[in-house]
């Protein structure tokens, strides 16, 4: 598991902006008019591409394999949840940025702890 | 040789060292001068690239790094020079391996067989130039066995496939499907980095890879004791 300052920190950066800035960018695409279902899948394709985005940008700096599984999870929830929210009721933009950050970090904290779970000393196996 | 891997990895040569050189390095450091240091006897590294790797090998070696792509090659070649033993290199595709049966002690892999276009029958061709009870040491990522990661990688690698590897391999089980016996296998990161210590299997029985070789009767299994933890 992680420990290192840099790279947690490179880790949750990335999470956080990604799971913001698809936030933002659900409240720009969506609205009361669209049906929640498709709301939900276009928001987490959005997700989807704003992480690539941010792997991209980040990935020279933190290592892109690592760093894909929280921002990619983060944009896919973030982008989801928001337009779900919006199909609902209308939120301003910094609404939809604190509660993308939140999702984001909230997805960070979920993949360090299952990595922590996964490949601890009870993940090696010998046969 | 596989065309198309071969211009797939010449193209990503250019701009391999400037994604990969500093944060991926930098984070897998620790792990990989570990697994590196089990570096013994005559080694066959596969897929070399740029050469990023060979910082971490032990001075004093004879290892032969072969990679399907030359201008990958052409970027290794001052950090085989610097390598303090006898390296070299050769353009070759790990399907075609052409070296007779039992040349090497050991072979290492570092993000390899999530690339190669017949994983199953690049580890047999792997296995064949091993010696019997040759090791096998990969440092690979893979697929996950765990929702939701398992579901995030097989979505994504339509897009990664196309510049680069397949980030949805199940490698342990291509390890076994091509005759090796596993030793160990670590977890990195999730499930999805870890490295992969297994064996070319003592020749008790008849191989069909190594049909020369006469089969040993041995009474008691061969037994490889873990390494401690990362």
């Amino acid at each position: 598991m992680e420990t290192r300052p840099y790279f947690i920190a490179g880790d949750l950066l990335c999470s956080l902006l990604v799971g913001g800035v698809t936030g933002v960018a659900a409240i720009a695409t969506f609205s009361e008019a669209w049906p929640m279902p498709a709301a939900m899948l276009v928001g987490m394709l959005l997700g989807m591409a704003v992480a690539a985005v941010g792997i991209l940008a980040f990935g020279r700096f933190f290592g892109m394999i690592e760093l894909q599984m929280p921002a990619m999870l983060s944009g896919m929830l973030a982008g989801m949840i928001v337009a779900m929210i919006v199909t609902r009721r209308p939120l301003p933009p910094s609404t939809g940025a604190i509660l993308g950050g939140v999702l984001g970090l909230a997805t960070f904290v979920a993949v360090w702890l299952a990595d922590a779970w996964l490949s601890g000393d009870g993940a090696r196996w010998t046969r | 040789m596989d065309a198309l891997t071969r211009r797939k990895w010449d193209r990503a040569a250019g701009a391999f060292d400037f994604i990969n050189g500093l944060g991926a390095e930098r984070r897998w450091w620790p792990v990989k001068h570990e697994f590196f240091s089990a570096m013994r006897g005559k080694v066959l590294f596969v897929a070399v690239g740029t050469g990023l790797d060979i910082g971490h090998f032990p001075p004093g070696l004879e290892i032969v790094g072969i990679d399907i792509s030359d201008k990958m090659l052409e970027k290794a070649r001052p950090r085989v020079e610097a390598y303090a033993g006898a390296m070299t290199l050769r353009h070759l595709d790990v399907h075609d391996l052409d070296y007779p049966a039992g040349t090497f002690d050991q072979v290492f892999t570092s993000c390899t067989f999530c690339s190669v276009t017949d994983p199953v029958r690049g580890l047999e061709a792997v296995r064949r130039v091993l010696k019997p009870a040759g090791e096998l040491h990969m440092f690979e990522h893979t697929g996950s066995r765990y929702f939701p990661f398992n579901a995030l990688l097989h979505l994504m690698n339509p897009i990664a496939r196309l510049t680069g590897p397949e980030i949805n391999r199940d490698t342990v089980d291509n390890v076994r499907r091509a005759g090796f016996d596993l030793v160990e296998v670590r977890h990195a990161f999730l499930d999805v980095v870890k490295t992969i210590h297994a064996v070319a299997p003592s020749p008790r029985v008849a191989d069909p890879l190594h049909p020369e070789q006469i089969p040993l009767q041995l009474d008691e299994p061969l037994l490889v004791a873990p390494s401690d933890g990362l």
